[in-house]
């Protein structure tokens, strides 16, 4: 006959409970998930039974996921219905779970809850440890956060297709197989009636088996945690092991902590965060060996051990305990203070950059060509049909002259041999134009029949010929190899051209969104401004000028793009356009493709150093691959 | 820290209601604990603060110990749940005007 022993309180219980959650809540706001994974061990340190220590533990952490689960859902993060399933499932799993805890604890008592808690401790820390120690070399390697995709065996469970067991999930986007889900929910809540912390299976299995993007992953595991949580706590209530003075303090610390650790997230880089959860995960799990041998001695697994060594080796586990979270607490703390430091001194360094840029003379117009000829080249292919139809709304709005012209390709030394040759050239060149009169309908237009043996060449005589200030072309759809990005035809003209180049996708025209144009501060960047600021006036849109600096860049380059974005700002600015600016790091074109679609933008503008040929592949290649990458149409602007 | 001027009514008034609510229970912690023990059906020995609580135990090892079976009562498992989601409630909403408070945000990307 065993007692159900509730741990004296005193004062010094008392701090170290509120302490410990404060602890593992900024641990936990810190690294998504699982401080409670300290919890469990703490409580058992302070010597709560493993049974006590595990109840409790639920019942601090289920008002605080719907509190949680709450605020994720108003930012779309939440599969509700995902998050349910598999909280019910997670349920039966946990009962499970319990079962297998009480089971054992009325045949071998509280020891043997105490090993199997230890050695699932060990088990599940070890797996989940190394592979975030994995995630953090590849992003850190990296130097950057990687953009996440599908993963491959997540591609392969949503391709599955079992009958009467399909279940559409809105956040993954597609159909998974109940079969698949089961399971997940029911590890997830075994693992949760064990060692509290079910979401060290439930959000990996989200994405790497379901395909969950990371981020909704943990935003949906917090409705798994609240159902399984209350479930948990009804069923350990029923057990007698509750005990809400645990929960109460350790919540009292806990919520302080968890706001703390969330703040410090937001100023340090993912694979730091991913360091100090391995970190952490890792050390927990040593300090769990020292306990294992006096857990086996009581049971008379092995030899007997002398009390005093299962003392002196339980102190040891406890010591390792407690050097795990003031490690996690001084991480978090320090990369708070440092971040809130380099925060601040950047944004002093914004003000500077701007007080420069007052001084420094505007960013003067490299083009005073006004937008009055416009040229679109048409091929006839789909891949014309938007250039056409952004060349048109661009006509209307400008109140520009619009020509459109068709190109009959030929080899003049070949006409006069094969007949026909010419004939059905120029028969196809009109047959473009007709098609692309349709398309530019009720706007005013010329057509016109360039003859060239390329048509990159006809396409820029027919621009120079008609003294045109735009020519606008399509770009072939074709992604991946890099030679190939826009078309051998696209960048030619954007090369030999006199006037800037517009080139729009597949499918575009000009939508409604703003114009993002990108500088670096250099004289093809002014000239990129000065032709953003020209049509962001004709076109009545808000602008937003991005500056890119790649990783390796050092403070003073880092300072120049402040400086080139304010320069830009202040340039629109005077132009009494609405102007954000960005000064963001990455791979240049990535970033600027990046945030041209995250702002809906209409319309992307940069300049070009207009090279071609060998040169062209040594300097144009931002150009050339925002162009080809960009959903929306993207303007080449030529320093003259 | 540069302390904000604008909760500072709120904050107080929920970081009062929040030190109520823990006063509150530690006043009553006996009973709480009693409510918790006697979820399921339990062996009772002692009295109050002293009182010690053996789970699934047959009568007539509970009387040779010097106790009495109390019955189990279903509904006080509700009682940690309530209390539960009422601090988490309370506390959450201090928590986070205090930080705000200090001047703590989370940084401008």
């Amino acid at each position: 006959m065993e007692a159900v022993q509730f741990i004296e309180l005193n004062a010094a219980t008392v701090f170290l409970l509120v302490l410990i959650g404060f602890i593992a809540g900024m641990v936990s706001g810190f690294i998504g998930s699982g401080g409670a994974f300290v919890l469990t061990p703490a409580m058992m340190s302070l010597g709560a039974p493993a049974i006590v220590a595990v109840a409790s533990n639920i019942c601090h952490k289920f008002p605080k996921a719907l509190v949680g689960a709450v605020k994720r859902n108003k930012y779309g993060q939440v599969d509700v219905k995902l998050g349910v399933v598999l909280g019910v499932v997670a349920e039966a799993g946990m009962f499970y779970g319990k079962h297998v805890m009480t089971t054992i604890k009325h045949e071998f008592g509280h020891v043997g809850t105490d090993l199997y808690v230890s050695a699932i401790f060990i088990v599940v820390l070890a797996v989940v440890g190394s592979f975030v120690l994995r995630d953090y070399r590849r992003l850190k390697g990296a130097g950057h956060d990687t953009p996440a995709e599908v993963p491959r065996f997540a591609r392969w469970v949503q391709s599955v297709e079992i009958p009467g067991t399909m279940m559409h999930f809105k956040l993954i986007g597609a159909r998974v197989s109940l079969l698949f889900i089961l399971p997940i929910g029911f590890a997830t809540g075994m693992l949760a009636a064990t060692i509290a912390v079910g979401g060290f299976i439930g959000v990996p299995a989200m994405i790497y088996i379901l395909g969950v993007p990371a981020i909704m992953a943990t935003a949906t595991e917090l409705v798994i945690a609240f159902v399984m949580g209350l479930g948990g706590t009804i069923f350990y209530g029923f057990e007698g092991a509750v005990d809400i003075r645990l929960s109460m303090l350790i919540l009292l610390g806990s919520l302080f902590g968890i706001q703390l650790g969330a703040i410090g997230t937001t100023y340090v880089k993912d694979y730091q965060i991913k360091l100090v959860m391995a970190v952490i995960m890792l050390t927990v799990l040593f300090s769990r060996f020292f306990y294992i041998p006096g857990y086996l001695s009581q049971l008379g697994m092995i030899a007997s051990i002398e009390d005093g060594h299962v003392t002196t080796l339980k102190t040891l586990g406890d010591s390792v305990l407690a050097v795990a979270l003031i490690l996690g607490a001084v991480t978090v703390l320090t990369s708070l203070t440092k971040g809130i430091a380099e925060h601040r001194k950047a944004e002093g360094k914004r003000e500077l950059a701007e007080r420069i840029a007052a001084l420094a003379p505007p960013a003067a117009p490299a083009t005073t060509a006004t937008l009055g000829r416009i040229l679109v080249a048409t091929d006839g292919s789909e891949y014309s049909a938007g250039a056409v139809r952004t060349a048109a709304d661009l006509a209307q709005a400008a109140g520009a002259r619009l020509f459109v012209a068709g190109i009959a390709v030929y080899n003049p030394e070949y006409a006069s041999t094969v007949p026909g040759l010419e004939e059905a050239a120029l028969a196809k060149a009109r047959a473009d134009v007709g098609t692309a009169a349709a398309i530019a309908g009720d706007v005013p237009h010329e057509v016109l029949i360039a003859e060239a043996e390329e048509p990159s060449h006809g396409i820029v005589d027919a621009a120079g010929e008609n003294h045109a200030d735009l020519i606008v072309m399509g770009r072939r759809g074709r992604r991946g190899m890099a030679r190939d990005l826009i078309g051998d035809a696209t960048a030619r003209v954007i090369g030999h051209a006199h006037c800037n180049v517009l080139v729009a996708p597949r499918g575009a025209k000009l939508n409604g969104g703003g114009i993002l144009a990108a500088t670096d501060g250099s004289t093809h960047g002014d000239a990129a401004i000065a032709a953003a600021s020209r049509l962001a006036k004709t076109l009545g849109r808000p602008a937003t000028v991005v500056s890119v600096v790649l990783p390796s860049h050092n403070e003073q380059r880092r300072l120049e793009a402040v400086v080139a974005v304010e320069r830009a700002k202040a340039t629109l600015g005077r132009d009494g356009i609405e102007t954000t600016g960005i000064v963001a790091e990455g791979r240049p074109e990535q970033v600027i493709v990046d945030q041209a679609t995250r702002l809906g933008a209409g319309l992307i503008v940069l300049g070009t150093h207009g090279r071609t040929g060998l040169e062209r592949l040594l300097m144009g290649s931002v150009t050339e691959r925002v162009i080809g990458f960009a959903h929306c149409p993207v303007l080449a602007v030529k320093a003259s | 820290m540069d302390l904000h001027n604008g909760h500072w009514g709120k904050t107080v008034f929920w970081g009062i209601a929040t030190a109520v609510l823990y006063a509150l229970m530690f006043s009553n912690s006996d009973l709480l604990l009693h409510l918790a023990h006697t979820t399921p059906e339990a062996c009772v020995v002692g009295h109050g603060a002293d009182a010690v609580y053996f789970h699934k135990v047959g009568v007539a090892a509970c009387v040779a110990q010097g106790g009495h079976i109390e019955p189990g009562t279903w509904w006080h498992v509700l009682i940690p749940i309530l209390l539960a989601f009422a601090i988490s409630f309370v506390h959450g909403a201090f928590t986070g005007l205090f930080w705000d408070l200090m001047g703590l945000k989370p940084a401008r990307k």
